[in-house]
């Protein structure tokens, strides 16, 4: 008999020898379960806590889960539909007994270790061991359990007696109480806030401000606090937590100045969640360079290390489907079977439905060699390529007027790209290029036209994806924005600018970063090209307004003139700088094409109104400045003096949008008479659009930010937005019945979903609100336009 | 049609009224004008048309209908059409008003026009009266420009004498702040009570501030000064309040009695006709 299997007679420990061992047992690891029962794999789940899906167990009760996004198909043998938390997690359970799923709960894992020669069970690879000390042998590991993570917890010397909670009880007990709660993070200041509508709340923090929080989440709870709804402690810290003789809890802590103490009823913790970063270390998994905390995975969902795997949020992939299908795919994996990755699987639909013959992979590879997306890995590049969509000319076509706003790019796989300008300089992109930096990165509208060649086939990425490698990858930003940088050259310059000039150019340039408040003196030695923000130009009677796509001085350095001041209007203002002295060669160069781009239009892109405000009033200006009217496409301005009061705007928005208005007549800003309402401003950088996971949000040619049927109601717009225009509501379902006899079909039986202001995209007259004004008061315009109605 | 100007509309309804004088002019029948006469009729059913065109616009109002123009060319329309009316029924009736039914409904309807100017004078000026007389943009800055004005009155009051303390202090307590609702949104007749009885306090505290000026030391006479000073203030921004808080209630008011007038009109317009047709 081996030592460890005498050790096994002798001590009774547990142990299970299985092919694959899952971790976690939320639809993401059932889902890998039942895959492995079909295949005939012997299988355990282990999960920590004492029932399925516990992250989906912890939301609130009776929260509506929805199953978008509806393109993405369900591969797993798991169903799921939308439905309660409650009736899902049901769902589930029943499914797991039906295909006799072996769960395995509370089995926290304490350690994985790699088998030694001693441990050879069934040729076992890995070893499992659980913190209640039964052991699992297993050939493959699937990590699904999650980013949720376990609290972190208080030292045992602060809270001997376990007094605290880690969690709000589902039963909704808490009320009219006194809660202490411990954190500042997004999670306590959100529970704090949700919390103290009806209980009285103590928020100890233990710095002086909330900077780890979300701009939202910082805005409300100043707000609270300046209220009074929710009581702040900084910079204290806990010290210690007892019960007293009444049964309350007595909390001591220390801030700048002394010891106190506090009676209250409940103390709930939230000071983060332990990583899975020493799991992952202890395995000697890799991970991804760019992403915090993220793995490396391979297509399958493999990890660095041959057998393991990680599904789920793991690797990155917050949707419930998106997981269940990797659970899916990484059993069929890792049982020998050939199965095609969900995003190449979409994509050679769509490639199959253009009768384009390449395959995906193909079409993948030949992307993943482009100069652009060359720097990403396949991961990354096989998600944006789920989320493109293939355009097949057959004859030429207009894919941008110009004057349309456009914020996806264009990747030309075949054929090529006829760009149309307004100075009758016309570019070509050809195969392996790409196209639509410049409106994507400036959220200008274009000046040129886009025509698609006839037998062209273009890959067309939507903003949300590129936002997100924008984001994640800084190869990829560096390599936009260079793009960026050399198109507006061959626009300002003419494309037939040489070559050698062009890369000249470019390695001169350099990418700045201006502050809000910034000046820049006149007679500088740099000309500016705006990627994203916003300044004003020049002073007195020549003030400029310039957005993304505009440009400082280039106009000047050819004139020879002294370049102009500006200061900068908005945080993160990104520009690229040219030292002027280029442009002074190239007048040397080439004196007549000077003379010519003198005479040219140099705007980039279309600056939605005239821009040139006159003379300002200091103070006007810094209202538009400080509240970032610059970021606004449009904005409904009520003119108060010719405001009635008659509410015929909420009436009309409510009348359109399914008895929901989307604005408040009577919140915003005030400047002059005209008051800026509380509606959406279709920002330039739309904080809801990057944050939605379902790409629910997106913006339409003409400018407007809408949400469409993809919303799964996760609420990160309405969190994310800091104007609070974006509110959540549900549907009830026999809406009509409701208005003739209320308290039937008034339950809300349909799920919450995010809805603002559209600017009524769908109606022939525009915006209800101003079409709906007896006198004329509501307007929505450009605020541009604001600010000059505004210096009248 | 629909994407006229306000001026414009109006100037198109004055000429088809216009020319609509011009039979009444030309035709003289036998009896003189009258509504039973062809003329008579035939500017009474342009009258009735009229009404039903006016009528269109509390259906627009209730049930938002983005078509056919926005709301602020049917207003405009709607007061064009309103005063043209006038003129049109005076002609259908021979510029006479019998005291009979059918002259009651003329009167009503003279009423009903009178209403309307004057919807159209307070929506003109009223709004920017508003503006004027509360300059504050929401109802926190209204409070809390309430709430610095008595915090400065009350410790100027702590160095003048106990009684003046005491009445600054009773008349600082006694203010609900959260009662002071938006005149948006506010009864109007609370808000008339809550002013009568804050004005009494302060005309008592008016009284004691000047009974112990004979009696305070000169060194205390300027806090009594900025007491008065203060008190003034106060006043003045109750009575601003007050006043913005009424033209608003004013201003919902007229809304609710010329619908009810229009309401009554109508029926006895219908009733009119009715009775014209049958006798």
């Amino acid at each position: 008999m081996t030592d460890l299997a005498s050790s096994i007679v002798n001590n009774a420990i547990d142990v299970t020898c299985v092919d694959v061992a899952i971790i976690g047992a939320g639809p993401a690891g059932l889902s890998a379960a039942i895959q492995a029962k079909k295949r005939q794999l012997s299988h355990v789940v282990l999960e920590a806590s004492p029932g399925v899906a516990h992250t989906i167990h912890s939301f609130a009760e009776g929260k509506w889960v929805m199953d978008e996004p509806i393109k993405l198909p369900q591969r797993s043998g798991l169903s799921f539909s939308a439905d309660t938390k409650e009736g899902l997690i049901q769902s589930w359970q029943d499914q797991a007994k039906q295909y006799q799923v072996d769960i395995r709960f509370n089995q926290r894992v304490a350690a994985i270790t790699k088998a030694g020669r001693g441990d050879d069970l069934n040729e076992s690879q890995f070893v499992i061991q659980s913190t209640s000390g039964n052991e699992y042998y297993v050939k493959k590991i699937v990590l699904a359990f999650g980013v949720q993570g376990k609290p972190v917890a208080l030292p045992s010397l602060v809270d001997p007696m376990r007094v605290a909670d880690y969690q709000i009880p589902q039963d909704a007990s808490w009320h009219k109480k006194r809660i202490l709660i411990v954190g500042a993070g997004d999670s306590a200041v959100e529970e704090a806030l949700l919390l103290s509508k009806t209980n009285r709340v103590v928020l100890l923090n233990r710095r002086s401000h909330f900077e780890r929080c979300k701009a939202a989440n910082q805005a409300a709870i100043k707000k609270a606090i300046l209220e009074k709804k929710v009581q702040c402690i900084s910079n204290g810290e806990l010290v210690s937590l007892s019960k007293s003789d009444v049964g309350s809890t007595v909390a001591r802590f220390k801030d700048a100045s002394s010891k106190k103490r506090v009676e209250v009823d409940q103390v709930l913790v939230r000071i983060g969640t332990q990583s899975p970063m020493a799991v992952f270390k202890s395995l000697g998994l890799d991970l991804v360079e760019e992403v915090a905390g993220r793995l490396l995975l391979n297509e399958f969902g493999e990890t660095s290390e041959q057998g393991i795997y990680a599904i789920g949020a793991l690797s990155g992939q917050s949707l419930i489907k998106q997981g269940m299908n990797q659970g899916m795919i990484c059993i069929e994996h890792l049982s020998g079977y050939s199965v095609m990755p969900t995003e190449l699987m979409l994509l050679q639909e769509k490639l199959n439905q253009n009768d384009i013959k390449n395959s995906a992979r193909e079409v993948m590879a030949w992307v993943h060699a482009t100069s652009l997306f060359k720097h990403l890995s396949e991961s990354a590049v096989r998600e944006t390529l789920m989320s493109a969509e293939v355009l097949v000319f057959e004859k030429p076509e207009t894919l941008i007027n110009n004057g349309q706003y456009n914020e996806e790019l264009f990747l030309v796989l075949a054929g090529a790209l006829d760009i149309h300008t307004q100075n009758d300089d016309n570019f070509v992109i050809d195969r392996g290029e790409s196209f639509g930096e410049i409106t994507l990165l400036s959220k200008q509208a274009s000046k040129f036209s886009v025509v698609a060649r006839k037998g062209s086939v273009i890959l067309k990425f939507p903003q949300s994806a590129i936002f997100k490698l924008l984001k994640a990858n800084q190869a990829f930003k560096n390599s936009l924005l260079k793009l960026y940088l050399k198109r507006s050259l061959k626009w300002l310059m003419r494309s037939t600018i040489p070559s050698h000039l062009l890369d000249l150019f470019l390695k001169q340039s350099e990418l700045v970063e201006l502050l809000k408040g910034q000046k820049i003196d006149a007679d500088g030695e740099l000309i500016y090209l705006l990627v994203s923000g916003s300044v004003s130009v020049g002073q007195g009677e020549d003030y400029l307004f310039k957005q993304g796509g505009g440009q400082i001085g280039f106009k000047e350095a050819l004139e020879h003139k002294p370049l102009p001041a500006f200061e900068v209007n908005q945080d993160s203002t990104i520009a690229w700088a040219l030292p002027v002295s280029l442009i002074a060669g190239f007048h040397n160069l080439n004196p007549e094409l000077v003379s010519q781009r003198i005479n040219a239009d140099l705007e980039l892109v279309s600056h939605p109104v005239p821009h040139q405000i006159g003379t300002v009033d200091p103070a006007k200006f810094d209202f538009f400045a400080n509240e970032d009217l610059g970021n606004a496409g449009n904005v409904l301005v009520i003119d108060r003096e010719k405001c009635v009061g008659c509410d015929a705007c909420e009436t009309a928005c409510a009348s359109t949008h399914d008895g929901v208005s989307r604005l408040d007549r009577k919140a915003g800003v005030l400047v002059d008479n005209l008051l800026v309402a509380s509606a959406c401003r279709h920002c330039k950088t739309p904080s809801c659009l990057t944050d939605c996971p379902a790409d629910a949000i997106e913006r339409k040619s003409t400018g407007e930010v809408v949400i469409n049927d993809q919303c799964i109601g996760c609420g990160n717009c309405a969190e994310s937005c800091v104007y609070n225009v974006i509110s959540m509501t549900t549907e009830a379902s026999s809406q009509w019945l409701n208005k003739w006899i209320p308290s039937i079909g008034s339950k809300a039986d349909k799920p919450s979903k995010a809805v603002k202001c559209d600017l009524c995209v769908n109606q022939k007259n525009g915006p209800a609100c101003v079409q709906a004004c007896p006198t004329g008061a509501a307007q929505r315009i450009n605020p541009a336009k604001l600010i000059h109605a505004v210096n009248l | 049609m629909f994407s006229l100007s306000g001026p414009l509309i109006g100037r198109y309804i004055a000429l088809v009224a216009a020319i609509l004088i011009v039979p009444y002019l030309v035709m003289q029948p036998i009896f003189g004008h009258a509504g039973d006469t062809s003329l008579g009729l035939f500017f009474g059913i342009v009258a009735g048309l009229l009404v039903l065109q006016l009528m269109f616009l509390g259906i627009k109002k209730s049930y938002f209908v983005g078509r056919f123009g926005s709301h602020q060319q049917w207003v405009a329309m709607h007061n064009y059409t309103g005063a043209a009316l006038l003129l049109i029924a005076l002609m259908h009736a021979g510029f006479k008003v019998n005291m009979n039914f059918h002259g009651l409904s003329m009167m009503l309807m003279f009423v009903l026009v009178a209403s309307g100017l004057v919807g159209v004078v307070a929506y003109r000026f009223f709004p920017s009266l508003i503006i004027k007389l509360r300059p504050w943009f929401d109802h926190d800055e209204i409070i809390q420009h309430l709430k610095s004005q008595d915090s400065t009155l009350l410790a100027r009051s702590s160095k003048s004498s106990i009684k003046i303390n005491h009445v600054v202090w009773n008349l600082v307590q006694d203010t609900d702040y959260r009662s002071i609702k938006d005149p948006f949104n506010s009864s109007f007749m609370k808000g008339l009570m809550m002013f009568k009885d804050e004005h009494k306090q302060m005309l008592r505290l008016e009284t004691e501030i000047n009974d112990s000026d004979s009696t305070l030391a000169a060194a205390n006479s300027s806090d009594t000064d900025e007491m008065r000073r203060l008190l003034k203030m106060r006043d003045a921004t109750c009575r601003r309040l007050l006043a913005a808080s009424l033209l608003q209630y004013l201003m919902g008011g007229w809304r609710k009695l010329h619908r009810a007038i229009s309401s009554i009109f109508v029926v006895l317009l219908v009733v009119h006709v009715v009775v014209s047709f049958q006798y």
